[in-house]
């Protein structure tokens, strides 16, 4: 897997290099196993390799993605989930061989992924530690530092001779991340590590993290918490459906990951609509604009692609800067409407909005499954609506105090 | 507590030389997509290196093995000679009950008794590759576990019980009043040759095993369908002991066994074509780790 072949294009201080590292993966086992076999039946009898055309349930899931870390340096990767993120971490790790580009890294590597996972449960921490430190080719006098080592990071006290299946998972976290911390990395590879575990292991693992930097050694670190990422890392890779989406400083990367969350958010209640709600007219029943203390009238035309049984619908009345709701209206009956167009009809009375402009946002929700099949106002502008009152002492003094409403009371001695 | 203070204090020292030691003398490592065989001599070097690496760890890996075994069952080493005394039990009981056996040039009992123990040897190296790819399956895909290693581990396993059962068989033949003759010598060789050819096949299926169940499946049907053809409970017939390369080592265990023909005459050239079939299983092994094994990563 480790070919050695000239590599000129990364400068000398850097110490884990990945250039336009491209992955293919199959989206189903079976299939993607019948795809390995013929690649592996192809490479066995000298066949010439496959075009770069993705095969059926392919997809690429990093596609022409570069990276690079220097010495004492730490990079965050960050995205959504199925961005990319631990994949890349597996390449760069030589655990994934890339469809296309290359790694070079200078150093000793550790990937810390899946805390815990390689853990037989029926031995020892002492007897899981030294598999690992055999694994990594450590001789008996490494082997002896190492296990103290690990024993010193994990504090699990007796238990470190106790089978790990009688472990907590916060003591399991403690081992697993020991044993990859103690084997003393040049390079080290961290996904999502830092989510299990109490608050005392985290305090650890980021003394370690920093302790690492300080004498030189080299970070990737793949996480959601933006806390940790922004603390640990100077740098930050912004993942997104395989390519990288924003690179720079690790602020500035959440920052970009926190727009582009904002971004699908909206896409993703946008696309999961079925129907549209607009607003017809909201204002006098004889068509003139709404005016305080009278009758108002409300229309909404809906339209939706499918019939929804168990509907609701209603609306609010906001401020124009949309930043205060004032009231509203929900109609909370269960009701039938069939797909296609139609229309909402609503009386007010009497209108209690003071004389001003306003806007109104619409909703049409599911009721037993409490999820949104139209709306109006939310994600895109509010349609406005003026309420007009004749100039009286009464509704000049509403407005000189910014009363939008106004309230039917009795009064008594 | 001062003593405890001052190994530790000699300890953080040593970690600290540890420590420069790795970070002054760097290795460089390059991976590319391109593929293995395009550069035959850096794939036998990584080969060699990692067959170097899973000689030194298959020793630990086995024994580790064991132990976990051992604390996670209760009948522990009782299941190696489970099968070979209900066998010989069974067919004690069929001989007294007059029911018609096959003939054999030996005792049924005898026969019947040493068919099973040395198919479990087979039946265990066929299934020995699958199974430890996949009991190491995070180590594999996770910290860059040589392939190697663990069948290392597999193969002194199998070795280990095959002698365990070996030494029963001699025990029950004597109570059978079967001797063992001279040729019991050669039954490691027939032992062996078996052993090999069913884990060159077991490593072929295995990495394919290890992201489609059909493949497990099928290696326990083809297991029973190659104990037919094999003379484990009864003699074969010469048209399909021809075709079947275990007919004759287990034909060779049992003479060993009880003063048949000598096992080298069958068993040593089978030995080395066994050894050349593991050779070709192994290349296969690594070849197929980045395209079948990652694909559980």
């Amino acid at each position: 897997m480790n070919n050695c072949a000239p590599f000129t294009s990364a400068p000398v201080d850097v110490r884990l290099h990945g250039e336009q590292l491209a992955l293919r993966r199959c989206r189903s086992p079976a299939v993607g196993a019948l795809h390995g076999l013929r690649d592996v039946v192809g490479e066995f009898a000298g066949l010439p390799p496959r075009s770069g055309q993705l095969r059926r349930h392919e997809f690429l899931a990093l596609d022409g993605v570069d990276v690079s870390v220097t010495r004492g340096e730490s990079l965050a990767v960050i995205g959504r989930n199925g961005a990319g993120k631990s994949t890349l971490l597996k390449v760069l790790g030589g655990l994934l061989k890339p469809s296309t580009g290359r790694v070079r890294r200078t150093g000793h590597v550790e990937t810390i992924i899946e805390l815990g996972g390689g853990l037989d449960p029926f031995l020892t921490a002492r007897e899981n530690c030294i598999i690992a430190g055999k694994l990594r080719g450590f001789d008996a006098v490494d082997l002896r530092h190492y296990v103290a080592d690990v024993e010193a990071f994990a504090e699990i006290g007796n238990a470190f001779d106790a089978p790990v299946c009688t472990y907590s998972s916060g003591m399991r976290a403690r081992l697993a991340f020991g044993l990859a911390a103690k084997a003393r990395p040049d390079i080290l590879l961290v996904d999502e590590a830092l989510a299990v575990g109490d608050h005392a292991f985290q305090r650890r693992c980021v003394e370690f993290i920093n302790q690492l930097l300080a004498q030189g050694g080299s970070l990737v670190f793949v996480s959601h918490n933006s806390f940790h990422v922004q603390t640990l890392c100077q740098r930050g890779l912004v993942l997104d459906a395989g390519r990288a989406h924003f690179t720079g400083s690790a602020v500035d990367a959440v920052r970009a990951m926190l727009d582009l969350s904002r971004e699908r958010k909206t896409e993703t209640a946008r696309s999961s609509r079925v129907g549209a709600l607009r607003l017809v007219r909201l204002g006098k029943l004889d068509g003139e604009p709404a005016a305080t203390g009278e009758p108002a009238e409300l229309i909404v035309e809906y339209r939706l692609d499918r019939d929804h049984e168990d509907v609701s619908w209603g609306f609010e009345v906001w401020t124009p800067d949309e930043q205060a709701c004032i009231a509203g209206a929900q109609q909370i009956e269960r009701r039938t409407l069939r797909a296609g167009t139609g229309l909402l009809r609503c009386v007010i009375d009497p209108l209690t909005l003071t004389d001003g402009r306003y806007v109104v946002k619409l909703n049409l929700s599911d009721m037993m499954a409490g999820t949104s099949i139209a709306l109006a106002g939310f994600e895109t502008a509010a349609a406005a609506f003026d309420v007009r009152t004749p100039a009286t002492v009464l509704s000049n003094y509403h407005v000189q105090r910014g009363q939008m409403t106004v309230l039917e009371v009795d009064w008594s001695d | 507590m001062e003593s405890r203070s001052q190994s530790r204090s000699e300890i953080d020292a040593e970690a600290a030389e540890l420590c420069r030691r790795r970070f002054t003398a760097p290795q460089e490592v390059i991976i590319t997509a391109q593929r293995e065989l395009k550069d035959p001599h850096s794939f036998a070097v990584r080969a060699a290196e990692d067959l170097g690496r899973s000689l030194s760890l298959a020793p630990t890996l086995f024994a580790m093995q064991l132990r976990s075994r051992r604390r996670a069952s209760l009948l522990g080493w009782l299941w190696l000679v489970l099968p070979t005394l209900a066998t010989m039990f069974i067919a004690l009981v069929l001989q007294r009950q007059s029911v018609p056996l096959p003939r054999t040039q030996m005792p049924y009992v005898a026969f019947a008794t040493i068919g099973i123990a040395v198919w479990q040897c087979a039946a265990e190296a066929l299934n020995m590759p699958l199974r430890q790819l996949s009991a190491h399956r995070f180590a594999i895909t996770r910290l860059n576990m040589p392939v190697e290693a663990p069948i290392f581990a597999g193969l002194i396993e199998v070795a280990l019980n095959s002698a365990i059962r070996s030494a029963l068989l001699l025990l029950i033949l004597l109570l059978l009043g079967v001797p063992p003759a001279p040729t019991v010598v050669g039954l490691p060789l027939a032992l062996a040759a078996l052993i090999l050819l069913a884990v060159a096949i077991g490593a072929l299926a295995a990495p394919v095993g290890m992201v489609v169940e059909d493949v497990s499946r099928g290696l326990a049907i083809i297991a029973a369908l190659w104990m037919i053809a094999t003379p484990v409970l009864y003699p074969v017939p010469d048209a399909v002991s021809t075709w079947n390369p275990a007919a004759p080592l287990v034909d060779s265990a049992r003479g060993s066994l009880t003063g048949g023909e000598f096992a080298g005459t069958a068993a040593l050239p089978m030995v080395f074509v066994s050894l050349a079939a593991l050779f070709v299983s192994w290349i296969w092994l690594r070849l197929a780790r980045p395209y079948l094994i990652d694909q559980v990563a």
